[in-house]
């Protein structure tokens, strides 16, 4: 984990999901689908792989299938700070 | 029974333009699109190369752009031109069963590069997500047919040299013989990257770069030539069954009459007079023409030492007396050797020449080379030709073969 709390962490991950895919902060509920935001299944690795560098985290080799924005943070929650 | 094969749209994206009023005005011109590139590490001096000077995020909407490499991107970007195209005429063509056929030899490059040196330089962690389906050699073609909903066969050739060529053979024969009504087919090619370069380097059949003039670096059948120039670019044609496009009204460009293709079997990388003879005798027969008929050849001429020589011999034995009359030219003097895709290019040169009536030049032919005596449209473009028929060579490393004839519509 990276030295910010689970909610800091989960508003941040937001805030640059809403970024990256241009979707609004209200749309992206933790229940929300990842196919229901519209969401290419290959671009969202390729992002929680930018989210690993920008964060400085690494995350263990799983495949977890991620399905809704909680699945998302979940395995994000699961990294260890890099170094 | 056999049906005829017609073209109704053409794209083209290269180095000396990127849509066919563009191309068609630098072969007119007899423009190089070739120059020193920029940003490689040059092991032995200067690198040149033919570029498709183009800002890509342009033309392909950023979603779709991540998952190809610039190999698709050429691609997409051809087909858009040459479906638009298509579309003239009381309806559109059904794409629904469109088959996509395109040739490549080497894929995503710029992404296979990458991932390589993500992998042996870095800590190889990064190797991005997209990085196998930008790097597949159907890429391309799944790119396309995913655009425009194509549900018929895609198929990637993947010859080296002749890969176009023979993707478009291929098309016109599925079509001819009843598969598919219609299909997006042409080649894609886009390996103008550091290791591909430092590979060809070391078969020794690059042209060396003219220092004072990088643009005349190819010379095909002068006598001063030393080898070709790699080139990237995509030229896509629109192949339909005859009858559907007339049924529909159509804008019908030419017609694909015949092709050959065969295999040397005698070397690996030399090519071989037989060879290439037997693949153009066996394009004129499925064609019914006799050699006279044939108004202007686009040699497959790559400008290396043995290449033209043989090429010029491969004619002459084809085409016999007739040989001195006959127009040849090789348009790779401007745009370079564009690989997988050099033999669509070279085709929609062709195609171009057939409709415009002109015969596009072998630019920097100022050293006649005796071996090479045939007439090569040197340096400029021929107005006001008279031609019916027309052919395009393509000889590939491997000793693959092929020949395609395109006719005026009747």
């Amino acid at each position: 984990m990276s030295d910010l709390n689970q909610e800091e962490l989960r508003e941040k991950l937001k805030a640059m999901i809403s970024e990256e895919f241009k979707i609004p902060m209200d749309k992206l509920t933790p229940e929300a689908t990842i196919e229901s935001l519209g969401i290419d299944s290959l671009s969202l690795i390729d992002f929680i792989f930018d989210i690993e560098d920008k964060l400085k985290l690494e995350m263990p080799d799983s495949r977890t299938p991620l399905k809704t924005l909680a699945d998302v943070y979940a395995e994000i929650e699961k990294a260890t700070p890099k170094g | 029974m056999a049906r005829k094969v017609c073209i109704t749209g053409l794209g083209i994206v290269s180095p000396i333009g990127n849509n066919v009023p563009a191309f068609l005005a630098s072969l007119r011109a007899g423009r190089s699109g070739i120059r020193v590139l920029a940003g490689q590490p040059p092991t032995r001096g200067m690198r040149v190369g033919g570029v498709v000077d183009i800002d890509l995020s342009a033309h392909v909407p950023a979603a779709k752009a991540t998952t190809m490499d610039r190999v698709a991107q050429l691609a997409f970007i051809a087909a858009n031109e040459a479906i638009t195209a298509s579309r003239v005429g009381n309806v559109p063509p059904d794409l629904s069963r469109a088959g996509v056929y395109l040739g490549c030899s080497i894929g995503g490059a710029q992404a296979l590069e990458n991932a390589y040196a993500e992998h042996f330089l870095r800590d190889g962690k990064r190797i991005k997500p997209f990085s196998v389906v930008q790097t597949m050699a159907n890429s391309a073609a799944g790119q396309i047919a995913l655009e425009y909903g194509c549900h018929g066969p895609s198929l990637t050739y993947s010859n080296a040299c002749s890969s176009s060529a023979v993707s478009i053979g291929e098309a016109y024969r599925a079509i001819k013989h009843g598969y598919v009504d219609c299909v997006i087919t042409g080649g894609s090619e886009a390996m103008l990257v550091p290791g591909i370069i430092n590979a060809w380097e070391a078969l020794r059949t690059l042209a060396i770069p003219d220092l004072s003039a990088p643009e005349t670096s190819c010379r095909p059948f002068a006598k001063d030539r030393t080898g070709l120039v790699l080139a990237e670019g995509a030229a896509i044609l629109v192949l339909e069954d005859w009858e559907c496009a007339r049924a529909r009204g159509a804008n019908i460009i030419a017609v694909i009459s015949g092709y050959g293709a065969n295999t040397d079997a005698s070397h690996i990388t030399k090519p071989d007079v037989a060879g290439q003879s037997m693949t153009i005798h066996a394009a004129l027969a499925d064609a019914g023409l006799a050699c006279e008929q044939i108004g202007y050849v686009n040699a497959h001429g790559t400008a290396t030492l043995a290449g033209d020589v043989v090429e010029t011999s491969a004619i002459k034995e084809v085409f016999g007396a007739y040989a001195k009359s006959l127009p040849v030219s090789s348009t790779k003097s401007m745009h370079g050797h564009v690989m997988g895709a050099t033999g669509a290019v070279e085709l929609v040169a062709t195609i171009c020449a057939l409709r415009e009536q002109f015969l596009p030049p072998t630019i920097n032919l100022l050293q006649p080379d005796p071996e090479c005596d045939l007439d090569y449209v040197p340096n400029r473009a021929r107005e006001g030709a008279s031609i019916t028929h027309v052919m395009s060579n393509s000889f590939a490393f491997g000793g693959s073969n092929a020949c395609l004839i395109v006719s005026e519509a009747p």
